[in-house]
């Protein structure tokens, strides 16, 4: 059965998901078998949002250990009764955040020093990216980033809003801003295919 | 319905939620809904992580793993950064008087004093949330110390008059070193508290400890001096709480910085 959905737009919790609160917990009194289950359970949606915008899977290897690194290190900062999915992608999030500024920053020492024989290990490589990646490709990254995390990673608004540290007001509208250059994108694609079909 | 209320179904739509009839019907007369939703539906990043990189993670945490206290709930937060401010602003007030509060009519001291807490408050209650990842945003940094200093202001600017001085730069210089050595004091005591913490936005954390600081700064100021100029007052005691907002973003964009540059040297799991 599908999961409903109310008039904010949030869908109930994933039935799938088993209680991660609980193993939350569990995580902070030591628990090794909760541990386990959170890195089980987890680790593949962290991993989605990472591949979802750097693209390469080394880079995304990388964040995943860093962001596990860094869920250990603040675990004591998660308090019982709290959503653990924003606790979390926020972290992810800043993972993120540094992993991209440290690239960029390694790239233009390499494109300093002329090194650019390997350049394209690098760049991104939209042919080979996933349907939704190239799709919200020409968003800004705000967007794209909330675009991800409702579509590719199931939060609700209200898990985007604690995530990206913002209000629910604020991601609406980005939402909002995002669907309306998205539905520009479309028409733009469609309109040669329709006069290319007018053609005599 | 129009487009925009459907929005909000959008998504949980294309990824299988049941939506109310009301929107299930814009969305069979929409065409424009309909074109968005079949593009949404392209599928995102499959890719997962391999079996061996999970194992090195679980056998990189079961390692380390040991009980943790949770840190301590804003109910106890709130108070310990509060009793930190107030207690700098007790041991200036001690040392340099009582002059500025006894120079202030009644207006003035309320509406300075009222203002002063209930900044004092809402920062503290920004910077619990802060230091605890995913927790619910009401106000942004920005628009908070924007709103401050907007505020302080118009209550000087209101409340006070232009005076006749003559000694401007050397009396506000007393004074801004008074209001900074205040808010140096009370930022120190604070980051004690906030790095029990997640900083993850270290610029946000850093500008609303200086505002909260600042504020401490400011307090000792307006009960130690007696200046009733208003000039007097929005540059050297204003400008000491707005000193050090820059100053509390300043430190957080250079330890984002350095946090950024040394996260590489702290990797404990070995690459795949």
């Amino acid at each position: 059965m599908p999961p409903d959905v109310d008039a904010s737009g949030s869908s109930s919790p994933d039935p799938s998901l088993p209680n991660l609160e609980q193993l939350m917990i569990a995580y902070q009194e030591g628990d090794a078998a909760a541990a386990k289950s959170l890195i089980d359970v987890l680790s593949s949606r962290l991993y989605s949002f990472f591949s979802s915008e750097m693209g390469s899977r080394s880079h995304a290897d990388d964040m995943l250990q860093e962001a596990w690194l860094r869920i250990h290190r603040v675990r004591h900062t998660y308090r019982p009764g709290a959503p653990v999915l924003p606790w979390m992608y926020a972290i992810a999030r800043r993972v993120r955040v540094d992993h991209y500024r440290r690239r960029r920053r390694i790239e233009r020492r390499e494109i300093a020093s002329e090194a650019l024989q390997d350049i394209s290990v690098h760049t991104r490589q939209p042919e080979q990216e996933p349907l939704f990646q190239q799709l919200v490709a020409p968003l800004p990254e705000a967007q794209r980033e909330v675009l991800t995390l409702l579509k590719v990673n199931g939060l609700s608004i209200e898990e985007v809003a604690r995530a990206t540290s913002t209000t629910a007001g604020a991601v609406k509208q980005k939402v909002h801003r995002a669907y309306n250059r998205l539905r520009a994108v479309l028409q733009a694609r469609t309109l040669p295919q329709l006069d290319k079909r007018g053609e005599p | 319905m129009t487009c925009r209320d459907f929005e909000h179904f959008l998504i949980p739509y294309v990824n299988g939620a049941d939506i109310p009839e009301e929107a299930r019907s814009h969305f069979a007369a929409c065409e424009r809904c309909r074109d968005l939703a079949a593009a949404l539906r392209a599928s995102g990043s499959t890719a997962a992580p391999s079996a061996r990189q999970l194992a090195e993670i679980k056998s990189a945490i079961l390692t380390d793993l040991k009980a943790v206290k949770p840190l301590v709930s804003a109910g106890v937060l709130i108070p310990a950064l509060l009793s930190v401010v107030i207690m700098v602003i007790t041991a200036g007030v001690l040392d340099l008087g009582t002059a500025g509060w006894r120079a202030m009519n009644l207006d003035q001291t309320i509406a300075v004093f009222t203002s002063l807490a209930a900044f004092s408050g809402l920062l503290t209650v920004l910077l619990s949330r802060q230091i605890v990842p995913g927790s619910r945003v009401l106000i942004s940094a920005r628009i908070t110390v924007l709103l401050l200093l907007g505020m302080m202001g118009g209550i000087f600017a209101t409340l006070f008059h232009p005076h006749p001085e003559s000694t401007f730069v050397a009396t506000g210089l007393v004074c801004l070193r008074i209001g900074l050595a205040g808010a140096i004091a009370a930022g120190a005591f604070c980051w004690l508290i906030l790095r029990r913490g997640a900083i993850l936005d270290q610029v946000a954390t850093g500008a609303l400890t200086g505002a909260l600081a600042g504020l401490g700064g400011l307090a000792i100021l307006e009960i130690f001096c007696p200046n009733p100029n208003v000039y007097h007052i929005l540059v050297w005691h204003l400008g000491s709480t707005a000193a050090s907002v820059i100053a509390g973003t300043l430190v957080g964009v250079v330890s984002g910085y350095l946090s950024g540059r040394l996260s590489r040297f702290r990797q404990p799991f070995s690459k795949t």
